[in-house]
């Protein structure tokens, strides 16, 4: 049994530099941090203040210089290609502000991408995928193509299929940005009604000073560093 | 993924940019169609070749004459003179032919092909027979060219069979003759008798009576008539004054011998000093220069893939570049760097494919309209059988071909799409 106190996430001294000599930028000044499960955060600062760098290493999407991330106790920056993929695609959800839907895929083929990828079989992705949609009230809209929704309607596509593999992280990424304000807060509800259905993590990057305090925490970053 | 999902995935990919697709492959269909129809062209011209050939030489015959030995020639085969070899026969044929100079064999040499393990009968060949005409009845007198029947010839005949034994005046027309001895069909003409005139080295013209037995096969090129055994030697007897010198032996073997008997049966004589040639030389002399038209017009087709593979790179490139987002995304949801790089490969691969198989499906519909009109015009006399041949193995060869050319081809941007970097990617606009 997994220890429920224990965080699922947690940083140590986390660095990330980008660029070499004279050019040398410090993106991340040591990063130390721990996350519960089911816990809602929300990262925030200014544009290059680093806290996009923060959730790509935090997701495994990208190596710190210095430091570490683990997942339980699992350093993921000493992880192989494959096990850090399988840990993406396995255990966390995506969303992006750009929604990155498929154009020319149906909403169902695109719910069930993460799936499609882990090699699940066509019948019980579909299967998944259906659930999943209806989970965000988007099932009658399962066979449309994505370019046919309008923008709140792909988001709650994209929060689908950030469902789907039963994540045990969902990053994401100003997932209001690209939304009216009234699209956006129904956006929020419905994310933050099925993490706490499904007891999620939630890790949120965004300007958002709203969407910033429904969150059970804000960790404030400013030139590679917490300060809050 | 699953394999069937990157396949699909694959096709899907190929459908977002139908006409890029489309262009990209047709390039690739005009190397695979050349080549598919340069090769249903050499299969098919080696086929019509062996089938002209079938008229003339039997598998199971080897031609034995002098000549090969070393101990019969000098520097660069030039033949010694061979005093009791050499004999002038003196002959008038069609083309006014009087004295030919030949080497010559005779019975002891008969006896020594015959003894050769494999050989079951041996016979002279007499090729300097030349008659004056061949006529029936009263119809107008025509020349033809004659040669000797042996025992075993397995021609398939357009009508009748090669003369028997006890056939001893038998004789097997070309098919062309058929209506200068006033029939109108192959069958129609056997059982005919016609006059044969031989002229003897006395000038003293005689005619011969000669059954008409068989009628050769509706080929392009016709072969002489074959006369029976007994009548071509009382022939060349009358003619030449003997029978007991000839040009050439054919050498008989069994009628199932295979290609391997036939080298060694070869290798045999020609340990007893003969020159020795078999169906297989024949047939290699006619299929080298047809291999070699082949090479080059394959060469052709290879230079259309060529340019067909530089439009696959170009256009998988493309599709990386476009696609640069979806890589990103696909890499952050978990797709392995290899499956990145597998995605663009089936895609490749698939180019390929689709080229590979519309180039071969329009090249047999060509051959489906182009046989008939082909069979009825210019080759003629090869019956049902087709000029153009598209055998499966070629085919599914050129398929498969292509394939691995469109999977080297995509190599390249496939790996580009494999390294690229997920954060990077999903920035890219």
């Amino acid at each position: 049994m997994k220890n429920p106190d224990q965080p699922i996430l947690k940083t140590a001294k986390l660095h990330k530099s980008y660029g070499k000599k004279t050019n040398r930028f410090e993106a991340l000044k040591g990063i130390d941090l721990a996350i519960s499960r089911g816990e809602s955060i929300a990262i925030i600062g200014k544009s290059g203040s680093g806290k996009s760098t923060l959730m790509h290493l935090l997701a495994g999407l990208d190596k710190p210089t210095n430091g570490n991330v683990y997942w339980s106790d699992q350093s993921i920056s000493r992880m192989n290609e494959k096990q850090i993929t399988n840990l993406r695609n396995t255990k966390v959800g995506f969303i992006f502000q750009q929604f990155f839907l498929q154009p020319t895929l149906t909403v169902l083929e695109n719910t069930y991408l993460p799936l499609k990828i882990a090699g699940i079989s066509s019948h019980n992705r579909k299967k998944l995928a259906k659930e999943a949609l209806k989970s965000v009230d988007l099932l009658d809209k399962s066979d449309n193509l994505a370019n046919d929704l309008s923008g709140g309607q792909r988001q709650r596509v994209a929060i689908a299929r950030a469902l789907i593999n039963n994540p045990e992280v969902i990053f994401a990424d100003e997932p209001t940005g690209n939304l009216d304000s009234e699209t956006g807060k129904q956006i929020i509800e419905l994310l933050f009604s099925l993490q706490k259905k499904n007891n999620i993590t939630l890790i949120i990057v965004t300007h958002d000073e709203d969407l910033a305090k429904k969150c059970d925490r804000i960790i404030k970053i400013s030139d590679g560093k917490i300060i809050k | 993924m699953r394999t069937l999902d990157y396949i699909s995935t694959a096709q899907t990919n190929l459908l977002r940019t139908k006409v890029r697709t489309f262009l990209t492959i047709l390039a690739f269909v005009i190397g695979t169609f050349t080549l598919a129809m340069v090769t249903a062209f050499s299969q098919g011209l080696r086929s019509y070749v062996n089938t002209q050939l079938s008229a003339y030489g039997q598998p199971n015959a080897i031609i034995v004459s002098l000549g090969s030995a070393s101990n019969q020639t000098g520097p660069n085969g030039i033949p010694y003179y061979q005093p009791n070899r050499q004999s002038t026969i003196t002959a008038s044929g069609p083309r006014g032919d009087k004295k030919t100079a030949s080497y010559t064999l005779n019975q002891s040499d008969l006896t020594k092909i015959k003894a050769v393990p494999g050989i079951i009968a041996a016979y002279p060949d007499y090729v300097t027979l030349a008659i004056d005409y061949a006529q029936y009845g009263n119809l107008p007198k025509y020349i033809m060219d004659v040669q000797g029947a042996y025992p075993t010839e397995s021609i398939a005949l357009a009508a009748g069979s090669f003369p028997t034994i006890s056939q001893s005046t038998g004789i097997v027309i070309p098919y062309t003759y058929i209506q200068a001895f006033g029939a109108n069909s192959a069958s129609q003409a056997l059982g005919r008798t016609i006059n044969i005139q031989v002229t003897s080295s006395a000038n003293q013209p005689k005619i011969y009576k000669a059954v008409i037995t068989g009628v050769l096969p509706n080929t392009a090129h016709q072969p002489g008539a074959y006369l029976a055994n007994q009548l071509m030697s009382s022939m060349v007897q009358y003619q030449t004054g003997t029978t007991s010198q000839f040009t050439n032996i054919i050498a008989l073997a069994n009628t199932n011998v295979t290609k391997a008997q036939r080298l060694s049966l070869k290798t045999a004589i020609q340990a007893k000093g003969y020159r020795a040639t078999t169906y297989d030389d024949i047939i290699a002399n006619f299929n080298q220069p047809l291999s070699v038209v082949s090479a080059g017009l394959t060469g052709f087709a290879a230079i259309a893939l060529l340019a067909a593979t530089i439009g696959i790179i170009n256009t998988l490139l493309m599709a990386v570049l476009e696609r640069t987002q979806e890589i990103g995304l696909l890499k952050a949801l978990g797709m392995r760097r290899k499956g990145i790089t597998f995605i663009y490969l089936v895609e490749a691969a698939s180019i390929g494919f689709w080229g590979g198989i519309i180039g071969v499906l329009l090249a047999a519909l060509v051959g489906y309209v182009a046989n008939p009109i082909l069979n009825r015009t210019i080759f003629t006399g090869i019956g049902s059988a087709h000029l153009l041949t598209y055998p499966l193995v070629y085919m599914a060869g050129i398929i498969v071909g292509a394939m691995i050319i469109g999977l080297l081809a995509g190599t390249l941007p496939a790996i580009r799409a494999g390294k690229l970097d997920p954060i990077e990617a999903l920035r890219h606009e």
